[in-house]
């Protein structure tokens, strides 16, 4: 067990001869240690959220008592912001915002960060370090100066005012660089693949499983800030 | 089109890179560098939104100086930093670490530690100043008191206030870091550790002397942007202490709420701006520092 067991289960076949009955039966007690150590942990980590569902099938007067199962659990809640009309529209303008953000964070940020990593350009580490930079800056910084860009370019009162700040992100664009890096040059293998039979997929499929890794990780990241309206 | 088709493979490269980089470049000139001089400019002003702008030299950064709120706030800030990114750290790697070598159930398990952060802090926060409330409905200190322990003021006291609003964003960071981490112990070759196998090596070898240093590039990533959010903490700070922002006795107001409160109830815009660059300052130096030493080590 003090090995990383990759993926695959096949380095464990072939070492698991070099030991004993007793080491294996003592790494497995390990691993079921490990285990139950981590679900605890992430038992922990979730019971704010577990809390915060509990709370929602209370009654107003059993709000603030710890108990984690609803003497009387109740739809109430529920009900009544459904019924309540508002939430449909406060809804539909977080998705709408939200699903036109991320459709730009992945498209920009992903063409920049792979233009950065791929391509070889008079400007490239400059344009690279600019547009990191922008990550240092404050957003509290650039509020005003955007407020009054939306009031002269009439964006005020719409989508589109809250969300041009946010098109393009510079995290997203450096997450995207940094995964390109690992990613083996897409040129050459294509290159490569063109002029020899056997097609090399594996790393065509690494590129995939690694660029769609990145989109996961850009969909959640861009979800969370623009909610806050605070870009990275 | 003829002269296109002129073009040396490597003109081409040149001229696709500039193709595909013009909107964004012209984005960001738009939308983040043209905003950060004229926050540069306004704090050689003073200006209250409505009027008009009126020079002043280096009055803001003068009373900036002389404000001992402001180096209460900083202060404040530097505590977020310095307790956040090492704990943040050193609890994602090891969750992390232990997390890649667990087969059984482990989507379900990495889902447990990824889901705080995909909620927002606006909802969370209200669940963890419950959590922190005295014996009757709080959380903690109901659990404190059933095994004997005395209550902790958490969020009335000026000096438990502040890493009582940092656990909940500590808490919601933590997934994201552990994801991260993961990606790059995934992306460490088998081969090292089949090598470590063959010799014999012992745990702590192989995680001091593989594991960390091919961890490196995460482990800078990781530093670098948890610090950038630590050092521009506000929605958790925000929403923890919403009947007083940055409360009690400023014990817990970091830079941003300050320049917040500054901008947006006191309207003096100038010394909010001179406050901004202070900030952009800060999180330029400490960046630049923490690049420095974390690639200067052993390269």
């Amino acid at each position: 067990m003090t090995i990383a067991s990759e993926a695959s289960g096949q380095t464990h076949a072939n070492t698991d001869s070099l030991f004993s009955r007793k080491a294996n039966k003592q790494r497995n007690m390990g691993q079921v240690l490990r285990w139950m150590v981590l679900f605890l942990g992430g038992v922990i980590m979730i019971a704010p959220i577990v809390y915060m569902i509990s709370t929602s099938l209370k009654w107003p007067h059993e709000v603030y008592n710890v108990n984690l199962i609803p003497e009387e659990p109740t739809i109430e809640n529920y009900t009544y912001v459904l019924e309540d009309g508002r939430f449909y529209g406060w809804f539909v303008n977080s998705i709408i915002i939200a699903l036109i953000t991320t459709a730009s964070n992945l498209f920009f940020d992903s063409l920049v960060g792979y233009t950065l990593c791929k391509f070889r350009f008079p400007g490239r580490q400059i344009v690279f370090i600019a547009i990191l930079s922008t990550l240092m800056i404050p957003t509290e910084m650039l509020v005003i100066p955007w407020y009054m860009m939306s009031q002269s370019f009439g964006w005020l009162d719409s989508y589109w005012g809250i969300m041009f700040p946010g098109l393009m992100t510079a995290f997203g664009t450096f997450l995207m660089k940094q995964f390109f890096e690992s990613v083996p040059d897409f040129c050459k293998v294509v290159s490569l693949n063109s002029l020899l039979e056997p097609t090399d997929r594996s790393s065509h499929n690494i590129a995939y499983a690694i660029t769609y890794n990145a989109c996961v990780f850009l969909i959640c990241h861009a979800r969370d800030c623009r909610v806050m309206n605070f870009n990275l | 089109m003829s002269a296109y088709k002129n073009l040396s493979i490597r003109q081409k490269q040149i001229l696709w890179a500039w193709i595909f980089l013009a909107v964004p470049t012209l984005f960001y000139v738009v939308i983040r560098f043209y905003p950060t001089g004229a926050a540069f400019v306004t704090s050689f002003q003073d200006w209250n939104l409505l009027g008009a702008r009126t020079w002043t030299g280096m009055d803001n950064y003068v009373k900036l100086w002389n404000d001992p709120v402001f180096w209460k706030v900083f202060r404040n800030t530097f505590a977020y930093l310095l307790l956040g990114t090492p704990v943040s750290l050193v609890i994602s790697f090891v969750i992390a670490y232990h997390l890649d070598k667990t087969r059984f159930m482990h989507g379900f398990l990495r889902m447990l530690y990824f889901l705080p952060f995909m909620t927002s802090a606006v909802a969370m926060a209200w669940v963890w100043r419950w959590f922190y409330q005295p014996v009757p409905i709080g959380l903690f200190n109901n659990m404190l008191a059933s095994i004997g322990i005395p209550q902790i003021e958490f969020l009335n006291s000026t000096t438990n206030a502040l890493p009582s609003v940092l656990a909940p964003a500590v808490w919601a960071g933590l997934g994201f870091q552990i994801i991260i981490f993961m990606a790059g112990l995934r992306a460490i070759p088998v081969s090292y550790y089949e090598a470590a196998r063959i010799d014999g090596v012992g745990w702590w070898t192989v995680l001091t002397r593989i594991t960390l240093p091919l961890l490196k590039p995460t482990i800078v990533f990781i530093v670098v942007f948890s610090s950038i959010g630590f050092l521009r903490i506000f929605d958790h700070v925000f929403n923890m202490t919403t009947n007083n922002p940055g409360g009690p006795l400023n014990s817990t107001k970091p830079l941003v709420l300050m320049i917040y409160e500054t901008a947006f109830s006191s309207f003096d815009m100038g010394y909010a701006a001179a406050q901004t660059v202070v900030l952009f300052v800060i999180l330029l130096l400490v960046s630049l520092f923490q690049l420095w030493i974390l690639r200067g080590d052993n390269t």
